[in-house]
């Protein structure tokens, strides 16, 4: 046999502790093995070296289970409680996108009606429908820019309060 | 595939299915049931990385929080164990990046692992197994460590070494025959 052969007999014995061989490849490098010392010892280190690579048990003690778990349990009843804040939320953005798509071409055709009744022009009523149209978000968005500066100025008053407590 | 496999594969399928459809609602219980499940693989893994008990103590919590928060995401396609060991290891990088800025491979060698097990007999075989690791697994490089013990220790088919470690199967096989070859030569020289 020639160094090469050796060379492939080795390569083999890792080929079939790391992944699948074929049962032709199996029989041939038993066989070597068999009749081979120095490729039997290097398979033996190799065979070695995979128990090396087996780390004695490591436990999780209970308590960190007990906490992990009871951290966990916490975070979920978070999470839920913030998914339930949300819900109102997104039903009204839903409500208000189904209202502004329903409205919307009603609108719009009003205001083309009253500007033909009132003889405006293009530019006029479609000025008068854009800030109709607008009108009511950007009050919304006012009121509600204007309570959460409003929430700020509490809390950090409160903040204030209790440090100084 | 014979008939055992094929039930194995079904049951597993079923089994990821229902860990799923749990992690979408985040139920608790099974929760509860996964930590108990796999504490010790999880632990044993983490401290094969970061080389400390109590760091992975720490990311075992903070991977099962991600579970929880991540539950959604999960693909019953895949094995459970996998994504949470890519869970794990994604926190373990991050935590050692903080620490300080390394690769993988810079990592210092093991610190001899916390045995457990009731015999003096056994303590004593853990022990000089230790010894051989600090001879042997320390002295490869970090990715191939972390190969090697995927697949021996987890018994991690290579596609899920692959996915865990986000590297082409190309490279897991590579550094398993790298690793395993190195491993072979250190274990001889530290052989008796």
């Amino acid at each position: 046999m020639t160094e090469n052969d050796h060379q492939r007999v080795r390569q083999l014995s890792m080929a079939g502790r790391i992944e699948e061989i074929s049962s032709a490849d199996r029989q041939g490098l038993d066989s070597h093995l068999a009749s081979c010392a120095d490729c039997a010892r290097f398979a033996a280190s190799l065979d070695e070296a995979i128990g090396a690579a087996r780390l004695p048990a490591v436990m999780a003690d209970s308590s960190l289970v007990r906490a992990t778990q009871s951290r966990v349990r916490r975070r979920a009843a978070q999470l839920q409680a913030h998914s339930a804040a949300m819900r109102p939320l997104w039903i009204a953005v839903a409500m208000v996108c189904a209202w502004a798509t329903l409205t919307t071409p009603l609108l719009w055709a009003a205001f083309a009606w009253l500007g033909a009744a009132l003889s405006l022009s293009n530019a006029e009523w479609r000025t008068g429908f854009l800030f109709a149209w607008i009108a009511p978000t950007l009050a919304a968005s006012l009121l509600l820019l204007g309570s959460g500066s409003q929430r700020a100025r509490w809390r950090m008053a409160f903040g204030q309060n209790s440090e100084g407590v | 595939m014979n008939g055992a496999t094929c039930y194995l594969v079904d049951r597993m399928e079923r089994e990821a299915d229902v860990i799923a459809c749990g992690l979408r609602r985040r139920d608790p219980d099974l929760l509860d049931s996964l930590i108990e499940q796999y504490q010790h693989r999880l632990l044993r893994y983490l401290i094969s990385l970061v080389h400390d008990r109590q760091t992975a103590e720490d990311i075992f919590q903070e991977t099962w929080i991600r579970v929880l928060e991540q539950g959604h995401r999960y693909d019953p396609r895949h094995n459970f164990v996998t994504w949470l060991l890519t869970i794990a290891r994604n926190l373990a990088i991050d935590n050692l990046r903080r620490k300080r800025p390394a690769a993988l491979d810079d990592l210092p060698p093991m610190a001899e692992p916390t045995v457990s097990g009731p015999g003096a007999f056994d303590i004593t075989l853990q022990h000089q197994q230790a010894a051989r690791l600090d001879g042997a697994l320390n002295r490869i490089p970090g990715e191939q460590r972390e190969a090697i013990l995927l697949r021996f220790q987890e018994g991690m088919s290579l596609e899920e070494i692959a996915e865990v470690t986000k590297a082409p199967l190309s490279t897991v096989k590579s550094r398993l025959y790298r690793g395993l070859e190195a491993m072979a030569g250190l274990v001889k020289e530290v052989r008796p």
